[in-house]
């Protein structure tokens, strides 16, 4: 990155603001960076053209106008953009142009940001590493050689590498949070409803959020602030207030307090426990009391979410059979076409959770697994309703460890699902978590730390989550 | 002994709502093929339902004038199942947490028990051509309501009974037009065997197909000859799914039924729970209508009218009002019951026209039926008075000056028109001497002819007759 | 969790794969399975049917009026269907050769 250039949103609106530079110039340097960078990441499945129109070509932000105005943002490939290919990272869905828009594209524009493409994905958002994508992985700009995490990978690695001011993403069980932390930037998964789902490809609906993606925090809670609130298109999503998240992202932690597993951080790598204390030690210097509270056994709550993300999936999914759109098969009969459909266009994880998900709902099978995994939810919200009557919000890693090879863990589904022990906890109760980008491991990758708030708790999370950046990140979020 | 058959039915109610249950298309008939679909009907990724309140009201309306149990606390379910018209591969319903339970409905002395009345979303429609299937999801979303009766029902004719009683209801509540042609009212049946009293009941079949309440009354009883000549002979019954070919006056095997359909519902979580307000749920009980059941017994115990005309005038609730407005004119219930369940009834039909839009207005249809009432006019001049007041909407004043039809009742005028037509028909006066006392009758008719009808027939009667004596 | 019911498995779920690949699923199935079995361990407790229930969603009503609003365009409508005759979707029949 050269000199005086912004290197985060906020900069980039000041900058903006203060008449420093254009929203041209820009979405020129997005855009040369894009395409030095874009190719070898493979982040995006489509890329606005150069001539694509954009509001704020000229001239400044008028008053009041969101730090967005004028920015260039990417969304995630199941997010719909009208007449743009959405192809949720699956080859059945390969060339879709959905003929409408999701509510926070909408919302995006009315804060005067641009789409500057859409980011590659694990197929209809099942992976925790961007190598489900159809059109092939999504690499980590600080390593091209490992996995940006997924299934928002592309996302966090455009937004990580500079090409996208911000990204959305979608997180079901960690799926904001986990490439956050493989890139280095802030991820959000906000309360369950507060940011619309109208116009998000369903993977699990009782567990989809869409969740921003920057490089700061402050950043984060930029574009959380422009595109959350209450949509009538979705039924799931809550009417409470925003609240001031940007001025909570600003405001002194001093007086909280933040409860941690009374166990340790585990399950994580020793790279990951030495960097967790050291967030505590910076959380504690300033001001913030470090308490112990006690979380339900991971396995328990890995188990529940795999059972509970299958089963709803498996009917989502139901509805891709090549009639009213997608990738047809030639078929004899209506149920031909249905089946080859199907299997030519889904790939092996999605199948696997579409068969599981068919085997925990059917009768015989129904009460050993759905029924149990569902009463396991209600006792894993329980649980962390009680940890956070006795702190202001939890501390966890977002991953056991730094960003992992590709390759590396395709060979058993299991050892994928676990990447994300540490970020199913809050998806289950429908609480709002954060990735903070803090330090690097050995290899110089990217750790964080997570912060789980109470329910509409997101403007704590922003102000926790500011401080331990202030003392830890690398200022401007640590590009590569 | 005859087996017994045991029936209960499913019906789909298409609610009379503006828009669809889950979006704001129209919920309109016969509009051209996929011409009102949205992202949310059609099942695009990404679109979500989102409940229409008035799909919710008439559902609670209906459920409360059948006198079910409402669920404050209720909630959607997902079916899952492929099918072309489905455009989830799942439906939308209500599974182990339906709106209402329990319920009934009467026919006649009999009280049929509902189990359950659900929300849920229609499919679209699938016309078949011999190469493909062509899909218009314009129905796709429509909300239904379903109902669903306890095996209560003991015959074809008892379920046509029960369509009859709930079609009336269903306009009478304004829920839907219950129109089977149209499809707005749908209806399967459930049948199976009682071989012996106390026996076990045998397979169930269910019946599919039946377009007409008629076709459902047929399609029972020889479902119920089919498998009671099976079970005679000593053939098995087997749990299956057949269709009424009412062509041929037969059912068809459609699809065998295997241990039980694999639909895996599970709580629907893009909806929450739907959740009534009891102030609402008082407010809906309290506008409820009269309800026609209620209305006939009224009509028979307290205005004291005949069985058959109480059912045809509670048929149609526009007609009950034509009828009562009537009454509060002309205290005759008798007379005006006579009157809307003839002529009024009779010009509807022919003009295809609903009771609230008829022309003539019921105090005006009362004006006329005084006169007659007061003997100053024959009840066939009226319904031609009548005639002409729908056909120039007039009043009944204006028309019966117009047609000076008040009938003669004048003596003075009447006895030279019986002595004239005694006189032309001796042969007639013979026979009356002769014993033949019917003859005056006769003699009475050519009178009445003889003065275009118009005279006072009460009167010619009794002027003839003490003419015939006198000789 | 054998080949036999992922096969069944399979017909639920608008599948249909082929041998080699049915056996790698149904051994992939056997191990998340095994894994989703430390649910048992879990004390059963008598708890409603439905989805857990916050007080912050007390206020999420989620209905709507019955008001209606423009349809999507008969050719949007269709724009992503692999065959139509200009007014309907198209598909092929439920059985080989037409009929049902």
């Amino acid at each position: 990155m050269s000199g005086s250039a912004p290197t985060t949103l906020l900069a980039a609106a000041a900058a903006l603001r203060g008449g420093e530079t254009t929203a041209a110039a820009l979405d020129a340097g997005l855009r040369d960076a894009a395409d030095a960078r874009a190719g070898d990441l493979n982040c995006f499945t489509w890329r606005a053209a150069a001539a694509d129109p954009f509001p704020g070509c000229e001239g400044g932000p008028p008053a009041g106008a969101s730090p967005l105005w004028g920015l260039g943002g990417a969304v995630k490939a199941n997010i719909c953009v009208r007449g743009r290919v959405a192809d949720c990272g699956s080859r059945l869905l390969a060339g879709w142009r959905p003929p409408y828009q999701a509510t926070v594209v909408g919302r995006l524009r009315e804060a005067g940001a641009h789409l500057v493409g859409a980011t590659v994905m694990d197929e209809f958002g099942m992976g925790s590493s961007t190598e489900h994508a159809a059109t092939g992985p999504a690499r980590n700009p600080h390593d091209p050689t490992r996995v940006p995490g997924g299934s928002s990978g592309g996302a966090a690695a455009a937004v990580a590498a500079g090409l996208a001011w911000f990204a959305l993403g979608s997180d079901t069980g960690g799926s904001v949070r986990q490439p956050a932390h493989c890139c280095g930037v802030a991820g959000l998964r906000p309360t369950y409803g507060r940011i619309s789902r109208h116009g998000l490809v369903a993977f699990a609906s009782s567990l989809d959020q869409i969740g921003p993606l920057a490089r700061t925090v402050a950043d984060c809670a930029a574009v959380y602030e422009a595109v959350a609130g209450h949509d009538a298109a979705d039924a799931t999503s809550l009417r409470a207030p925003l609240g001031a998240p940007l001025d909570a992202a600003g405001r002194s932690a001093a007086g909280l307090t933040v409860g941690v597993p009374r166990g340790g951080p585990t399950p994580a790598d020793a790279d990951t426990v030495s960097d967790f204390e050291a967030s505590m030690e910076a959380l504690r210097a300033a001001g913030v009391t470090v308490t112990d509270i006690d979380l339900p056994d991971p396995d328990i709550m890995l188990a529940a979410y795999t059972v509970i993300a299958a089963a709803e999936v498996s009917a989502n999914l139901a509805r891709f059979d090549g009639a009213v759109y997608g990738a047809r098969a030639v078929g004899d009969t209506y149920a031909d076409m249905v089946a080859r459909t199907r299997a030519e266009g889904f790939g092996r994880e999605v199948k696997r959770r579409i068969l599981l998900g068919t085997y925990v709902l059917s009768a015989g099978y129904r009460d050993a697994y759905y029924e149990r995994a569902q009463r396991a939810r209600r006792r894993v919200a329980a649980a962390y309703a009680a940890a956070l009557s006795a702190c202001d919000a939890i501390a966890t890693p977002t991953a056991p460890a730094a960003a992992f090879p590709l390759g590396d863990k395709l060979d058993d589904p299991l050892r994928m699902y676990r990447s994300d022990v540490h970020t199913v906890g809050p998806s289950l109760s429908g609480l709002p978590a954060l990735t903070v980008p803090t330090g690097r491991d050995r290899d110089g990758l990217p750790l964080s730390l997570q912060l789980t708030g109470p329910a509409l708790g997101e403007e704590t999370l922003f102000t926790l989550g500011a401080a331990v950046e202030a003392a830890r990140g690398e200022g401007g979020g640590g590009g590569p | 002994m005859t087996p017994e058959s045991v029936i209960g039915l499913e019906v789909h109610v298409r609610l009379r709502t503006r828009t669809k249950i889950f979006c704001a298309c129209r919920n309109a008939y016969g509009a051209p093929p996929n011409s009102l679909t949205c992202p949310v009907c059609l099942g695009l990724p990404g679109a979500l339902p989102v409940l229409n309140k008035a799909a919710v009201e008439l559902a609670l309306r209906l459920g409360l004038a059948l006198g079910c149990r409402v669920r404050l606390r209720s909630r959607f379910a997902r079916k899952c199942y492929f099918y072309p018209d489905l455009p989830r591969n799942y439906q939308i319903t209500q599974h182990d947490e339906p709106l209402c339970e329990g319920g009934r409905l009467e026919i006649g002395d009999r009280e049929i028990t509902l189990e359950r009345i659900h929300l849920e979303d229609d499919a679209g429609r699938m016309l078949d051509r011999a190469a493909d299937q062509c899909l218009d999801f314009n129905r796709a979303g429509a909300p239904l309501a379903e109902i669903v009766t306890r095996p209560d029902l003991r015959s074809g004719e008892e379920a046509r009974l029960f369509l009859r009683a709930l079609r009336r209801l269903l306009r009478a509540l304004d829920v839907c037009d219950g129109d089977m042609e149209k499809g707005s009212l749908r209806c399967d049946a459930n049948i199976s065997l009682r071989p012996a009293a106390g026996a076990k009941t045998g397979p169930r079949v269910e019946l599919k197909n039946l377009n007409t309440m008629r076709g459902v009354r047929r399609a029972l009883d020889h479902e119920a000859a089919r498998q009671a000549t099976r079970l005679a002979a000593g053939r098995p019954l087997v749990p299956e799914t057949r269709g009424w070919d009412a062509r041929r006056g037969e059912t068809f095997r459609m699809r065998l039924k295997e241990a039980s359909s694999e639909y895996r519902y599970f709580p629907e979580p893009d909806l929450p729970p739907l959740v009534v307000d009891e102030d609402r749920l008082a407010s809906i009980r309290r506008a409820l209508p009269e309800l026609p059941a209620n209305r006939e017994r009224r009509y028979v115990a307290a205005l004291g009218l005949d069985a058959g005309a109480a059912a045809t005038l509670c048929e149609s609730p526009a007609l009950a009002a034509y009828f009562e407005a009537m009454t509060r004119a002309l205290d005759d219930a008798s007379a005006c019951a006579n009157w809307v369940t003839g002529e009024v009834l009779r010009i509807c039909r022919e003009r295809t026209l609903n009771a609230a839009a008829f022309p003539v207005l019921p105090g005006e249809a009362a004006a006329l039926l005084r006169r007659v009432a007061g003997g100053r006019l024959s009840l066939g001049a009226a319904k031609s008075v009548f005639a002409s007041m729908v056909a120039e909407g007039l009043t009944a004043a204006a028309a019966l000056a117009r047609a000076d039809l008040e009938l003669i009742a004048d003596r003075g005028a009447l006895a030279p028109v019986v002595d004239r037509v005694l006189a032309e028909n001796p042969d007639q006066v013979a026979s009356w001497r002769a014993g033949k006392t019917g003859v005056a009758d006769w003699l009475i008719g050519r009178v009445m002819a003889a003065t275009g009808g118009r005279a006072d027939p009460a009167l010619v009667a009794g002027i003839v007759r003490a003419r015939l004596a006198d000789d | 969790m054998d080949a036999e019911l992922i096969r069944r498995l399979e017909t639920l779920a608008g599948l249909s794969c082929a041998p080699d690949e049915r056996e790698a699923l149904s051994r992939d199935l056997r191990g998340i399975v095994a894994f989703a079995d430390r649910l048992a361990a879990f004390v059963e407790e008598d708890a409603p049917a439905g989805g857990p229930d916050d007080p912050h969603r007390a206020d999420t009503v989620g209905v709507r009026a019955d008001r209606p609003r423009p349809s999507l365009p008969r050719a949007d409508a269709l724009s992503g269907a692999a065959a139509t005759d200009g007014d309907h979707v198209l598909t092929p029949p439920l059985r080989a050769g037409g009929g049902r």
